[in-house]
């Protein structure tokens, strides 16, 4: 009912050109326009989490934002994580570690991992409880998450170590 | 016994996981078909009221409108269905979108299609809805007396069922007891949220004349048989398909209102119609639970032994019945599964089912468990208190300790270790230091608490528990298992699964059984068209039934497959053993066969098979537990420490035995019991539904009605007995509800016990920190009757 923009985004690394009608929301745009359907909507009042997405670098809850306030900006999703065949050393601790059940909240807790990881490689298991206590599951009753990413972290080290010269 | 090998029993990672970390799941919103339409819902802002005139020219005369249709347009398409086909219980009349009158706030009115769910939001905001507003009722016991508005004008009152029962003579023997409590609990109103809502895509096919359904659902079975009554189209015309499910634990058991309009939109339009509710949506219309009164009268003699129980049940059950599920199932259950794990021999109940002007009450993870253990668990501490016995004592006392044991209700316990558990508990809990640790910590003026509860929790439901009632929701499960001429392994089952990882465990059992690596066992659930008649996911049946049947099958096959083989090797059948997907003569290792030429064999030389001997390697099982229930066993201990000024709990242990029998999976289990106990303990601390004096849901965003979160999650430490059941297959018994149904309780006798001191009652959830203050300023003591009574 209302007229287009044009918006360019930066999504898991690939250019993207949209036209956008202003008041569609960032997790519509991403799932339905690029067929990103690894962004989940649970709740669509910015609660649950399960919509995360890092905007240049930060996590966001795209439910909470109209695709236009993204324009110019570099967008990771889930499915921009694994390279090739290889599943991302989150991903793989996910599954070792029975990390989730129904999957949902999956996308949003491995980003919001992801962001912690990043920066403090070595959480504690207080800072991995903050860094996740925007992402709400409904099925693990998260011991299961928080042993998923102290694996991830774990498996990051060594990978980091296995680089080294 | 389950089959030894190299999966069964192991904590093996799902298979099923990969496209989950990869966000390339497939759920219901993820599915879109080409020429589709999204509908939106105008929904009632009236808890009760009389609809005087719906207005819908503005919006159907848009030009993006499709179509507006409110149940006078629809009516011709869809039937409408009663409250439950048989049953104590007054019949209603329930049309999908509301005819003449609302009763409850979110009530479908009017459905409008459009291009998308942007432009069916706008196009409900031009629909006008003339409403005449009467009195509501909100509260069940006030509901139930005669003077009261009635939302169905033909009853005399809003009770839609009421259900008396009596064993033994509980009146005379309470009359002689030495301590009768006599409390009014109360719980409080939740719904499951799982983090997906619910959604539906229909679409018509014209060619083969067929109505496929995509809905994430627990039971695709219960969806196409509730569909082809509403519809009034055969079973063979319907397809129901659940794809990924995003969380279910219950409230994707029914089949809702909106759920029939979108199948009657796809009819009609002859283009596929998809609905996705919204969080508000879910949280106003997705079934509620566990909202209930109970008052109780438990006598105990000088001993501490439990010797008779008299209860009045009030179960609200909100406005109208759920097709596939009736109001009447959490009253019904939690009346008779009230005594547990204890010994009682003199009950009596009465049960009143009441209608409410709010959102519909049925299924939702533990069904009544999680509050009879409540009630059942804080009348032993109460009991303990006025016979100055230790809460672990008491609890000694009255533990069934003889099986199989026939409850007063009539169930049958096959098999348990109820005491052994309640002793492990204690034993790895550390109980007695614990309670040292809380005399120190009181007079230091701290409150430290320390709580426990035993729990019997039926699971896996028999003896057509549903069915009785004519309800088409299967406690049987079903089976296809094949061996294909590549060797692989397929199984279908009619059940489905939402998380609970079924697929591994299922195969796990199937590898182990036929020896082949468990990368070639593929498990298909969730599609009417592909998979036999089964009961879906309910009453943690999943690896009971699923188990079963899958057992049963994969044992016919390998008989079959040692008789080929056998033959074909020149050897006696039972000197054949299978490993790693071949068949081999005992003690000559070389003589050996593939499971691919067997199956070649089977399927393309069938003449070289036994005489008489059936081609192919495909067996069709169908099993249901013969009893009412499987029952399953659970300890719980929890220390707290309760903070009076603010009324929040930390919780300091929390540790669990529980009895699930034989273990498939590991770490299917825990994760299980830990998702299970935090849904428990959202209710205990959290969750609550609540409804102002008009019907209004004051809690309708997840801002207000809290789920508890990654920082509110306690460690909880795990332990199992394994009581193999009789009465099962490889004596497997359920395990994804006895969390939940324990927690409220273990939570709420830990608050009670660290607040002894101050002398407050804790009768009712949530023990939000809210209510915890409200408890210790006296505003909260809701119950009636002397605390106890001192008597012969």
């Amino acid at each position: 009912m209302t007229g287009q923009l044009s918006i360019a985004l930066r999504v898991n690394g690939q250019p993207r050109a949209l036209e956008v009608e202003p008041r569609r929301l960032l997790a519509d745009v991403l799932r339905r326009d690029l067929g990103l359907t690894g962004v989940h909507i649970g709740c669509e009042h910015g609660v649950c989490g399960a919509c995360t997405v890092l905007l240049d670098g930060e996590v966001v809850r795209s439910c909470l934002m109209f695709a236009v306030q993204a324009d110019g900006c570099e967008i990771l999703t889930v499915e921009g994580l694994s390279v090739d065949e290889d599943l991302h050393p989150i991903q793989r601790a996910f599954v070792e570690e029975f990390g989730f059940q129904c999957g949902f909240c999956t996308p949003g807790m491995v980003l919001a991992a992801y962001r912690l990881l990043r920066e403090t490689p070595h959480p504690s298991e207080q800072q991995i409880r903050r860094a996740l206590a925007g992402n709400l599951c409904r099925c693990t009753g998260y011991t299961d998450i928080l042993r998923s990413v102290q694996r991830a972290a774990a498996l990051l080290a060594q990978q980091e170590a296995n680089r080294a010269p | 016994m389950l089959p030894s090998g190299r999966y069964v029993g192991q904590r093996i990672p799902r298979w099923e996981d990969r496209r989950f970390v990869e966000g390339r799941g497939r759920y219901l919103d993820d599915l879109n078909l080409p020429d589709q339409v999204e509908v939106a819902f105008v929904r009632s802002p009236h808890a009760h009221a009389w609809i005087r005139r719906i207005e819908v020219e503005a919006a159907r005369d848009h030009p993006e409108a499709v179509g507006v249709y409110t149940w006078e347009d629809l009516r011709g398409l869809l039937r409408p269905y009663w409250t439950m086909p048989r049953g104590p219980i007054r019949q209603a009349r329930v049309t999908p979108l509301a005819s003449g009158k609302v009763r409850w706030v979110g009530e479908p009115v009017a459905v409008v299609a459009a291009r998308d769910r942007y432009v069916a939001e706008d196009l409900c905001e031009l629909v006008t809805v003339e409403y005449e507003p009467l009195p509501a009722v909100v509260d069940a016991l006030e509901a139930m007396q005669p003077d009261r508005p009635r939302l169905y004008e033909e009853w005399p009152d809003n009770v839609v069922s009421h259900q008396t029962f009596q064993a033994g003579d509980p009146e005379a023997q309470l009359a002689d007891c030495t301590v009768v409590i006599h409390k009014r609990f109360r719980s409080n109103r939740v719904t499951a949220v799982p983090l997906e809502g619910r959604g539906i895509l229909a679409r018509w096919d014209p060619l083969e004349e067929t109505l496929t359904v995509w809905i994430g659902h627990q039971d695709v079975h219960l969806v196409r048989a509730v569909l082809s009554e509403i519809l009034g189209l055969p079973l063979s015309r319907i397809r129901v398909i659940s794809p990924d499910v995003g969380g279910a634990f219950g409230i994707k058991l029914p089949i809702y209102p909106e759920e029939m309009v979108v199948c009657a939109l796809a009819l009609l339009l002859r283009r596929p119609v998809k609905w996705v509710q919204d969080r508000r949506e879910g949280l106003l219309g997705d079934t509620h639970a566990r909202e209930a009164v109970v008052d109780v009268e438990a006598g105990f003699d000088a001993e501490g032994k439990l010797r008779a129980m008299r209860v009045h049940i009030i179960s609200d059950a909100g406005a109208y019945a759920v097709a596939g599920r009736g109001p009447t199932i959490e009253g019904s259950m939690l009346a008779r599964e009230l005594p547990g794990p204890y010994d009682l021999r003199h009950y009596a109940y009465t049960l009143d089912v009441v209608m409410t002007n709010k959102a519909p009450v049925a299924v939702y993870r533990g069904v009544a468990i999680p509050v009879s253990t409540f009630v059942m668990e804080r009348v032993m501490d109460f009991a303990a208190d006025a016979l100055q016995l230790d809460p672990a004592e008491i609890r000694r006392r009255n533990l069934i300790r003889t099986f199989p044991y026939t409850t007063v209700t009539g169930h049958v316990y096959d098999a348990g270790q109820y005491l052994e558990g309640l002793e492990k508990l204690l034993e790895l809990a550390d109980y007695r230091r614990w309670r040292a640790e809380q005399v120190r910590l009181r007079e230091q003026g701290r409150y430290l608490g320390i709580g426990i509860c035993c729990l019997v929790d039926a699971t896996a439901r028999g003896g057509g528990f549903y069915g009785r009632l004519g309800l088409k929701a299967a406690t049987q499960e079903g089976c296809i298992l094949r061996i294909d001429p590549s060797g692989g392994v397929t199984a279908a089952l009619g059940t489905t699964t939402q998380g609970q990882g079924l697929h591994t465990a299922l195969a796990q059992l199937i590898a182990d059984t036929l020896a082949v690596p468990l990368e070639r066992v593929t498990v298909v659930m969730g599609d009417t068209a592909t998979t036999p008649y089964g009961g879906g996911a309910w009453a943690s049946r999943g690896a009971v039934a699923g188990g079963a049947v899958v057992l049963l099958a994969a044992r016919r096959l390998r008989e079959k497959v040692q008789h080929i083989a056998a033959h074909l090797l020149e050897a006696a059948p039972e000197d054949i053993e299978l490993a790693e997907g071949h068949a081999f003569v005992r003690g000559a290792p070389s003589r050996r066969l593939s499971l691919e030429e067997i199956a070649h064999t089977a399927y393309f030389v069938a003449a070289d098979l036994p005489r008489g001997m059936e081609p192919g390697l495909e067996v069709m099982v169908h099993w249901e537990p013969e009893i009412p229930a499987t029952f399953a066993y659970a300890a719980q201990a929890m220390v707290v420490e309760v903070q009076p000024e603010t009324g929040a709990v930390d919780i300091l242990k929390y540790i669990v035995v529980e009895d699930c029998g034989p273990l498939i999976n590991p770490g299917l289990v825990d994760g299980q019991l830990r998702g299970g106990i935090l849904q428990g303990l959202g209710q205990a601390l959290y969750e609550d539904l609540v409804y102002d004096p008009q019907g209004q849901l004051l809690t309708s965003t997840l801002m207000d009605y809290v789920l508890p979160g990654f920082c509110e999650a306690p460690e909880v430490e795990i332990h199992h007995l394994s009581t193999p059941s009789t009465r099962t297959v490889g004596g497997l018994r359920g395990m994804a509800e006895s969390g939940t149904a324990g927690a409220p309780a273990v939570l709420a006798n830990a608050v009670a016990d660290a607040l002894k001191p101050l002398e407050v009652e804790v009768t009712a959830l949530p023990l939000s920190p809210v209510r915890v203050v409200e408890l210790l300023m006296g505003k909260h003591g809701q119950t009636t009757g002397p605390s106890h009574t001192e008597g012969g």
